[in-house]
């Protein structure tokens, strides 16, 4: 029972990772019909050039355009890749590093990960499955959500399957508790040296905020306001979203739709789930934004100043 | 959740369990030893980041480049392998954008090993488009890997149209035009044409047609721009408006064509740039365009009526005393004015004022500018607001609302008009008249932010030698009935070939499908077919177009990235130069491997037309005795033929001011200095040059006969056009004034003249991507209008015109005004065969049907998906392709500019009736030429009305001028002045 579990599990992650590294292909997606939400996503006739087109198409839009898949964009305070030593350790510890002269094979992507995991269970490591798997549950959940909020059928039921796969696996070998967070980066919004691109930075950082806004969500919310934020990066578009919302004197509504978005995430996460904090704080922040914003649009101040 | 993620890894174990028995595991490494860990892998990368170039946009945006010391061997991960890291090494060469006027710079990714282009990005390093383009730049990969493309020279086999070609040799190709070329320049000046749509280049086939020594220049500026032209050249001898838009307060467009559709790309950041830093933007147009929606006012005017809104603009000025007196008193013909007013005013109030001013004059022996105040004020006084917002139809506020920002911006009024107005109305050159009016009121000439002239911003270098000027007159280009035909007459050429003013003998359409572009496209089906009028028809295309089909030679040229030539744009108050460069060919020479000629590098054989030209100039004269063979020998080695290296070289050393110690600096001759960066800012700014003082201190001025602004044009005058509408800024009624048309009857205005910006008239039909995005052209039409008609969104609908009729369908949008529809110009290509021609997915397939006059276009079909080596083809989805609208259109010469006024009368529209198909289009040649001959009738010839005996005035601009003798009317006088 035991060794099926074993199998299931490292058929399931090596599928996740096949996913996300090569895309909807054919042996791909035969693997997909095995979930039930996933089949559904599926359900219609894809057998078309446009239809196959429109998957690799949301595929690209979400995992490559919009919710990066590496852990280091979660988890290290410059949100960027590479920057997450203690996967590196961890690799290191079950043997599977890069050797000096192999090169680099982006530890940090989740499809990476996923296939290490399905190695591990392989090996009936189990050990090296618990940490993994704390690592894993530890950010899954952020990665999850944005994801999730693109609104791509496939996608989404495709990170759900991810996350409570791990998150079954990980209660099934009762792992021992979650990989602390790194430290929160803060903001000082009474600094009169903060700018609004140190705010919007700020912002777009997960490990501050316990949220990952991706361009889909800054996107959606400029449409819905009827703001401009242009084209670009996560940076350009919240720094152009902040700079017209005040200009158009939206920077209240602005506030408000991202606290409403902080608050459906903390609705979701349980009391003690370390992230919880740092929702709070964020909502904190963006109230004082709202009131900063307010005050001076009294005062007629010009947008630029904030 | 657990529930399904249990059945979930439940059903993979089951499905693991089906599987064949030795089939790989997949998820084990099975090279690796049991029980070691499997290390993923995704390529060979190894790729240390590289420190990017950062560009800091005008508007705030933020673009990073590859560094420009590193484009020799870039390497990045190709994205389409993503998530694979796999790397590719590129060269990356300069080049400029092919695909419309404003010369933007591309920087290919030509891959290493294959030399194949992956892409076309923009050019941090090029002072006009600064590392952006529009759509259309990157689209160029399209056009280059087109399935459907032309990759060798074509030789007509069955009769013209038949559709039947055989292959041939470029030398081939050569040896037989050069013979025809020869003889026929031999027997006469006037028998060759090179006929060209966009140059897209700056000197080099002008040259190479005035090496021939024959008045051989044709040009599509006629159906373009001539109107804007005339109206901005009588004022300052310049022929287009420079605006600086970026440091404008204030931004006038006459319709956004220009902005949006046309050089869309360099004019629209600066403008965006101005947006950013508070200038307004105020946008005539009757459209709703993209450009309208964006600006601060928007004025929905009347086609025609622009005049009035830019002069009761301009009253305002004049009345609170805002504009430039200063200005106006140094640089404006006012005394000449003065001088003139009774020869051409009969107000009462006006001629008032020019008595005082006479009598002042001998009094003391010289104008006073007080009097040309007062003149202002009288001629202008009945432009009111209210008088504006009746003809326009726009309202009042909104009118008064765009004064007072012109009134307030100073000398940073930036204002332009091209297309639109100018080209769509008879007397549109009136508009661009009055629209500059309100610049020289202001003194926004050519200052900061305001509005220069072309001549200052583009910079034009000259070749080692000058083929002297031909002394030639071709009638079928300047008739005597258009002396100030800015250009050519070429929408005509089918109209006087019908009437037998003459024949032609080698006849090339250079990157031109003048048959379907052109209004009244049957009459050009009729003398394109006819070897007794075209005696041979060589289409020089980058791709299929219906005109080609109709030639004796299809011979291949190359796009953006195959081809040398050198370009520049007046995009802003700078100077600057491009260089188009065949990037493969530079690849593989920076790769050591010789390429002799452009051909052997590019697809196929796909070649250039600098190289084109100078065998075939070479072959037309073996010998060198018609003095052609002479300006293509190389300047280094005498008796040789020039090479690229050596042409571009010469100019870039001798004539390109600053480029040769830019070079040295880098260690680069000038040429290979343009080969690394593909361009070269010549002066970063350029303002009132015309205030620049010589030697002997006089100011440089302006190009006219005055050296001043011509408010009054004494040219103009003089060649009987003596009235006050025509010899000062003044409107001139429409003919699609409200007047002229039978509104109870059903008549309504057809407005063709915008495009959408990702498409380029007819070039676009080669590049998926930018038909993805728009490949068709509804009739735009207002709900009143709709609901009176009882149409709504997707009905066909019928609509008529002077000459014929055609069936498109509708969509129902406030975007228009009421009384008109709209109708994007670009859409509707055909194709005769099923295989051959322009691409299945952008043209519908179509039967032609002649009887006597009577012409049909009838579309078997519309776009579809085809297989090719390009799997995008079999994605096509779309069956719309658009409506040939112009077939349609009557020709309507505009009597002094000699301008095609596009706007057309829509004597019926109704709903299509069940036997009516879309696409369908009717014409009757017969009524073509009676409304050809309506219009004609209303020019004044230079037979009747020249001053000197001369057929045009000799300040007057043409492409390429002969000598003063062939200016002379047969049998009468000579040009002096
Ligand atoms: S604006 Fe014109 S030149 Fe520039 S990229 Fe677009 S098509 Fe090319």
């Amino acid at each position: 029972m035991q060794a099926q579990l074993a199998r299931a599990h490292q058929l399931a992650y090596t599928f996740f990772s096949d996913f996300l590294r090569d895309g909807p292909t054919p042996a791909v997606l035969a693997q997909a019909r095995a979930s039930s939400t996933l089949a559904a996503a599926l359900a219609e006739p894809r057998d078309t050039h446009a239809d196959r087109d429109a998957l690799w198409a949301e595929h690209e839009h979400v995992f490559g355009y919009c919710v990066y898949p590496y852990s280091g964009v979660y988890l290290s305070p410059e949100t960027q890749v590479g920057h997450d030593r203690r996967l590196i350790n961890l690799y290191a510890q079950f043997g599977c590093g890069p050797g000096p002269d192999e090169p680099e094979p982006e530890p940090e992507h989740l499809a990476n990960i996923l296939r290490v995991l399905a190695s591990l269970c392989r090996a009936h490591n189990l050990a090296g499955q618990q940490q993994l798997l704390n690592y894993l549950a530890s950010w899954i959940s952020v990665w999850t959500d944005a994801v999730v909020r693109c609104q791509r059928p496939v996608s989404a039921a495709f990170a759900c399957l991810v996350r409570d796969t791990i998150y079954l696996h990980r209660q099934g070998l009762a792992s021992a508790q979650l990989l602390d967070l790194p430290p929160a980066p803060t903001l000082d919004l009474q600094s009169p040296q903060t700018t609004l691109a140190d705010i919007a930075d700020h912002l777009l950082t997960p490990l501050a905020t316990g949220v990952f806004l991706s361009r889909h969500d800054l996107a959606s919310l400029a449409r819905r306001l009827q703001l401009p934020c242009g084209f670009g990066g996560r940076a350009l578009l919240l720094r152009n979203l902040l700079r017209s919302a005040a200009r158009f004197g939206s920077l209240t509504a602005v506030c408000e739709q991202l606290a409403a978005l902080w608050e459906q995430v903390l609705a979701t996460r349980h009391p003690d789930c370390p992230w919880a904090p740092r929702l709070r704080t964020t909502l904190h922040h963006l109230a004082s934004i709202r009131l900063a914003g307010e005050n001076r649009a009294t005062t007629d101040v010009p947008a630029e100043a904030l | 959740m657990s529930a399904t993620t249990k059945s979930f890894l439940a059903r993979l174990l089951a499905m693991a369990g089906h599987s064949p028995p030795n089939q790989p595991d997949t998820a084990g490494d099975q090279k690796r030893p049991q029980g070691q860990m499997q290390q993923p892998v995704y390529h060979q990368p190894n790729l240390r980041p590289a420190k990017l170039d950062v560009v800091h946009h005008g508007d705030g945006r933020i673009s990073q480049y590859p560094p420009s010391d590193r484009w020799d061997d870039w390497v990045e991960y190709d994205a389409k392998a993503w998530p694979k890291k796999l790397a590719r090494r590129y060269t990356l060469v300069p080049t400029i954008c092919f695909n419309c006027e404003s010369a933007c710079g591309l920087l290919a990714y030509v891959d290493k090993q294959t030399y194949e282009i992956r892409k076309f990005e923009g050019n941090p390093k090029h002072p006009g488009s600064r590392g952006r383009n529009c759509a259309k730049g990157p689209a160029t990969h399209n056009q280059t890997y087109d399935p459907e493309r032309i990759l060798y020279p074509l030789k007509r086999v069955g009769a013209r149209g038949e559709g039947k070609w055989k292959r041939v040799t470029w030398d081939q190709a050569i040896a037989d035009i050069a013979s025809k070329m020869r003889a026929s320049r031999q027997a006469r000046r006037d028998g060759i044409v090179y006929h060209v749509g966009r140059p897209g280049e700056d000197h080099f086939a002008n040259r190479t047609v005035q090496a021939w020594g024959v008045d051989g220049h044709n040009s599509h500026t006629n159906i373009c721009s001539a109107s804007a032209r005339l109206g901005y050249f009588a004022w300052s001898g310049a022929d287009r408006p420079s605006p600086d838009y970026a440091q404008a307060k204030a931004t006038i467009l006459v319709s956004a064509h220009l902005e949006s559709g046309h050089y869309f790309n360099p004019h629209a950041q600066r403008i965006i740039e101005s947006k950013q830093r508070g200038g307004k933007i105020i946008t005539l147009d009757p459209r709703l365009s993209n450009t309208a929606a964006r600006s601060d006012v928007w004025l929905p005017t009347w086609p025609g009526s622009e005049t009035y809104v830019l002069l009761a603009i301009a009253r305002h000025l004049i009345e609170t005393g805002r504009y430039d007196r200063q200005f106006v008193c140094t640089w404006v013909n006012w005394q000449q004015t003065l001088q003139a007013v009774s020869t051409f005013a009969n107000d009462p109030e006006v001629l008032r004022v020019a008595t005082a001013a006479a009598e002042h004059k001998q009094q003391v022996g010289a104008w006073s500018f007080d009097h040309f105040h007062q003149l202002l004020r009288a001629l202008y006084r009945e432009f009111t607001f209210e008088r504006a917002a009746a003809e326009s139809q726009v309202p009042v506020e909104r009118i008064r609302e765009a004064a007072h920002i012109v009134a307030h911006a100073g000398n940073r009024l930036a204002a332009h008009t091209w297309r639109s107005a100018t080209m769509g109305n008879r007397g549109g050159w009136q508009v661009a008249r009055c629209l500059f009016l309100l610049n020289v009121l202001t003194g926004s000439v050519a200052t900061e932010g305001g509005t220069g002239l072309n001549c200052w911003n583009k910079f034009v270098p000259k070749p080692h030698s000058q083929p002297p000027p031909f002394n030639a007159w071709n009638e079928l280009h300047m008739p005597v009935q258009w002396p100030f035909a800015m250009y050519e007459m070429s929408f005509l050429l089918p109209h006087f070939l019908a009437e037998d003013r003459g024949t032609i003998d080698v006849y090339f359409t250079r990157v031109y499908n003048p048959m379907w572009i052109n209004p009244d496209g049957f009459m050009w089906l009729k003398a394109l077919r006819d070897e007794a009028k075209i005696g041979m028809h060589v289409a020089l295309t980058p791709t299929w177009n219906e005109s080609a089909w109709f030639a004796d030679y299809v011979l291949p040229m190359g796009h953006a990235g195959e081809r040398h030539d050198v370009m520049s744009q007046e995009t802003h108050a700078g100077q600057w130069i491009g260089f188009r460069q065949p990037v493969r060919r530079v690849a593989m020479e920076r790769a050591g491997i010789p390429v002799k000629r452009t051909y052997e590098a590019n697809p196929g054989q796909v070649w250039e037309e600098a190289e084109f030209w100078i065998d075939l100039s070479w072959a037309m004269d073996p010998t060198g005795e018609l003095g052609v063979k002479t300006h293509f020998e190389s300047p280094y080695r005498p008796g040789q033929k020039i090479t690229m290296d050596e042409y571009w070289g010469y100019i870039f050393d001798h004539s390109v001011p600053g480029l040769p110690e830019a070079a040295r600096a880098e260690g680069l001759t000038p040429l290979q200095y343009m080969r690394k960066y593909g361009a070269f800012e010549v002066k970063k700014s350029v303002y009132t040059p015309y205030a620049k003082t010589d030697d002997s201190g006089r100011p440089a001025g302006f190009a006219t006969p005055s050296g001043k602004l011509e408010f009054f044009s004494p040219t103009l005058h003089n060649w009987g056009w003596r009235e006050q509408q025509y010899c000062i800024p003044w409107p001139l009624q429409s003919h699609v004034h409200p007047s002229n048309l039978d509104f109870a009857a059903g008549e309504m205005l057809l407005l063709p003249t915008f495009r959408l910006p990702t498409l380029i008239h007819t070039r676009s039909a080669n590049a998926k991507w930018l038909y993805e995005i728009s490949h068709k052209n509804p009739v735009w039409m207002h709900p009143k209008d709709a609901g009176r008609l009882g149409v709504t969104t997707g009905d066909l609908l019928y609509v008529q015109t002077e000459i014929g009729s055609f069936v498109d369908r509708v969509w129902v949008t406030e975007g228009i005004k009421p009384g008109m529809i709209a109708m994007s110009h670009h859409l509707g290509r055909w194709r005769l065969k099923q295989d051959t021609g322009v691409g299945a997915g952008m043209s519908g397939l179509a039967a032609l049907t002649e009887t006597g006059s009577a012409h049909q276009l009838h579309l078997l079909a519309g776009g579809r998906a085809w297989q090719s080596p390009d799997p995008d083809t079999s994605r096509i989805w779309w069956e719309d392709i658009g409506v040939h609208q112009n077939l349609t259109h009557a020709v309507h010469p505009d009597p002094v500019s000699g301008a095609h006024c596009w706007h057309q009368k829509a004597v019926c529209v109704r709903k299509a009736r069940p036997d009516e198909a879309h696409g369908d289009v009717r014409v009757d040649t017969d009524k073509s030429m009676a409304v050809y001959r309506e219009w004609m009738a209303l020019t004044r010839s230079a037979v009747d009305h020249s001053p000197d005996g001369t057929r045009r005035p000799y300040w007057f601009k043409r492409p390429l001028k002969p000598v003063r003798e062939a200016y002379n009317l047969p049998g009468r006088g000579s040009n002096e002045d």
